[in-house]
């Protein structure tokens, strides 16, 4: 047998092997969500299905090369024309999102690794997923501006998510401190219960308006679990 | 002649500088801990003043003695010297090398994990959750009320970390002091 057949016989092997690996691997693959793309999908559709009326709209009716300036014509324009860097913003925002809220683990590994903070965390990676996923607001939404805003609150959503992570966990390492590990079931179940309450901030300025009343809350929490009840509702901020 | 004269002045002024350097660096203050059998003196004053101490109490065997004993021996051989001491009550020895301190915005204190939450609260609220939560607090002003050695007594009272809070909104200012039980004996200046 000369050298290069039994070379050719090795790679056969050898594909023979990745092969059998990526076949036995698939069902795993199969199984992982491409959100993404189902993110992409979704928008596409949206705006297929709102495109024709909406630019007849913002024309008066008339589909014309230059068509009249109308309110927030800019975001039409960047939703029809721009959806590859809205969803690359998206998801940077979402890589982001989960650096933070992995280093926010890390700083908090102690409280991470107890149950309550493990339940916690996946409460808000959870929350994660959601604010990335958009094919629910996208098949609801009946106009661009609503695809638009659909868009930007999930943005907004995932960069204040490793903020709120971080004052959960806070909160869950001085209530570990508090209980000696074992806080009662009633109080961790109010922790969850604010772990799970989420925000839709329409811009910067809503965003830093909903985590700080988010934080008073969690200062209502422990004081109230102190023996001190907040004064006049100061710390029960409504969104 | 002149030139003599001018020398002359010149070393003369040389030797005054001197001379106040000198006098400067016996006036400079310090801070030194020495150890006793059921935990640490820390004594603060001109420097000069206190080496004599330390090693008066190293020569009268002080290992032997507890820390109010060799406190009580240092005020009364040191009278009229300007030296502070204050025993800690836990622990070994602990100088000023064993104090960190963090000074942050409250915000970014909540964030780091150095403070149970607190924003948004009123003063009475506030304390009832950071004395909850195992810490001693001061409010700001109270804090910068306080002489040196005020500051160093409140921070080495019973060697829980201390948080000095400006107020509670998130950009207030906090600083979070902490004594490290197991720092070696050190100085500082």
């Amino acid at each position: 047998m000369t050298r290069l057949a039994y070379g050719n016989m090795v790679q056969r092997a050898l594909a023979f092997a990745v092969l059998a690996v990526l076949t036995c691997a698939l069902p795993a693959f199969a199984q992982v969500r491409n959100i993404t793309g189902e993110n992409r999908a979704a928008l596409d559709q949206a705006i297929e299905r709102l495109q024709h009326t909406e630019l007849m709209r913002v024309t008066r009716g008339r589909v014309k090369s230059n068509p009249v300036m109308q309110p927030h014509f800019t975001i039409y324009q960047s939703v029809l024309q721009n959806r590859d860097l809205l969803l690359d913003r998206q998801l940077r925002d979402y890589a982001a999102a989960l650096g933070g809220m992995q280093r926010a683990s890390e700083d908090f590994s102690a409280f991470s690794a107890t149950p309550l903070g493990a339940r916690a965390t996946d409460v808000f990676y959870s929350r994660l997923v959601s604010a990335y996923l958009l094919d629910e607001e996208l098949e609801k939404a009946g106009t661009l501006w609503e695809v638009w805003t659909a868009l930007q609150i999930s943005g907004y959503r995932m960069q204040a998510l490793p903020v709120m992570f971080r004052m959960a966990l806070n909160a869950g390492r001085w209530l570990d401190s508090r209980y000696n590990g074992a806080p009662p079931a009633d109080i961790q179940d109010a922790f969850l219960a604010l772990c799970q309450e989420d925000v839709a901030p329409m811009n910067i300025f809503d965003e830093k308006d909903q985590v700080d009343a988010l934080s008073r809350r969690w200062s209502g929490f422990f004081a109230r679990i102190s023996g001190v009840a907040p004064a006049d509702g100061a710390t029960e901020d409504t969104q | 002649m002149r030139h003599t004269a001018t020398a002359l002045l010149i070393v003369c002024a040389l030797l005054a500088a001197c001379a106040r350097g000198a006098a400067a660096q016996q006036q400079q203050h310090i801070t030194l801990t020495i150890e006793a059998a059921d935990g640490a003196v820390l004594v603060r004053g001109p420097q000069a003043a206190v080496n004599e101490a330390r090693a008066a109490v190293d020569a009268a065997a002080a290992p032997a003695w507890t820390a109010e004993q060799a406190r009580a021996f240092i005020l009364s051989n040191f009278a009229g010297r300007g030296l502070d001491a204050l025993v800690f009550a836990e622990a070994s020895a602990q100088g000023g090398k064993g104090v960190s301190r963090v000074e942050t915005s409250l915000r970014r204190a909540l964030l780091l994990g150095l403070l149970p939450p607190v924003e948004g609260l009123p003063e009475d609220a506030a304390a009832a959750v950071l004395d909850a939560a195992g810490l001693r607090h001061i409010t700001r002003s109270d804090w910068d009320a306080l002489s040196g050695g005020g500051q160093y007594a409140a921070i080495a009272r019973d060697r829980r970390p201390l948080a000095v809070l400006a107020g509670t909104d998130p950009h207030d200012a906090a600083i979070i002091i902490y004594l490290d039980p197991d720092a070696k004996r050190g100085e500082t200046d």
